[in-house]
């Protein structure tokens, strides 16, 4: 059966603006983060970049 | 550094309407709609009641209006980012969340636990500058309640849960896709407030706040 947001979603723009959505908004605190001075809490960053690591290494090694 | 009301704000819908647009291009215009309301609508009611009802917390000197529009967006933005995350986590090639048969409960779950992972670094940022101010107290996590990542977590979880339900249903037209979404959301409060009662039980019982 033919699936349309399946194929979407191995497309370029399917794989990728998930990505940008998701690292936008963690940039944006983290710049709001600095910006204030509060740099010790920076590297809490970490906790929701494993999951887009995660997202990016399943992603790759299943479409490349 | 003074919070800016204003920019949280605009940067909030400026977030959420290109997952609304993501959303519509991938899966059609029916299921951008039952996003709003389980996602926008179901999440910001349930996060206004647990400010203004509950107060748990607070947004120094904000309107209700103002509350309920940011959180609206907000969640729309956390509840869509963190969603497709999930899924590229768990779909295999040739599948996504409305195909592969359990992942319509897996991604609702992985997308709750990525929203936590999110804002256990947003949350600390965001009340060290006074966006917003817990009224109750923590003991674990920079002062900030367990309550509040028990809440991420639920409405996280119930909001995809119920948006994959209705998205399965392909055949269905704006209309009815409205309608059930509507339709939802008293069983997806009263979900949510039993799920949250009794993660909230747990952790109390265990000595945690």
């Amino acid at each position: 059966m033919h699936h349309d947001h399946v194929n979407k979603r191995e497309t370029p723009v399917g794989r990728w603006l998930p990505v940008l959505f998701y690292t936008a908004n963690l940039f944006l605190w983290l710049l709001t983060g600095v910006a204030a001075g509060l740099t010790e809490l920076a590297w809490l960053v970490i906790l929701p970049l494993s999951a887009l690591a995660l997202y990016l290494a399943r992603t790759k090694r299943r479409w490349a | 550094m003074t919070p800016n009301f204003s920019l949280l704000l605009a940067s909030g819908i400026i977030f959420a309407l290109p997952i609304l647009a993501f959303i519509c291009w991938r899966f059609g215009g029916p299921d951008a709609l039952a996003f709003v309301v389980v996602s926008g609508a179901f999440s910001a009611i349930m996060d206004f009641i647990s400010s203004f009802v509950a107060q748990n917390y607070a947004y120094p000197g904000q309107s209700p209006l103002w509350v309920f529009t940011f959180i609206f967006f907000g969640w729309i933005g956390v509840s869509g980012s963190c969603l497709f995350i999930a899924e590229g986590i768990l779909a295999r090639p040739g599948q996504d969340m409305l195909t592969q048969p359990r992942l319509w409960w897996q991604v609702p779950v992985a997308t709750g636990v990525i929203a936590v992972l999110v804002d256990l670094f947003i949350d600390p940022i965001a009340v060290a500058i006074g966006y917003w101010v817990w009224v109750v107290e923590g003991n674990v996590y920079y002062g900030i309640p367990l309550l509040n990542f028990v809440g991420w977590f639920v409405l996280m979880f119930l909001a995809p849960l119920a948006w994959i339900a209705i998205a399965r249903r392909r055949h269905w037209g704006y209309l009815k896709k409205g309608v059930a979404s509507l339709a939802a959301l008293i069983p997806l409060m009263t979900a949510s407030i039993l799920l949250s009662l009794a993660l909230n039980g747990i952790v109390a019982a265990i000595g945690l706040r």
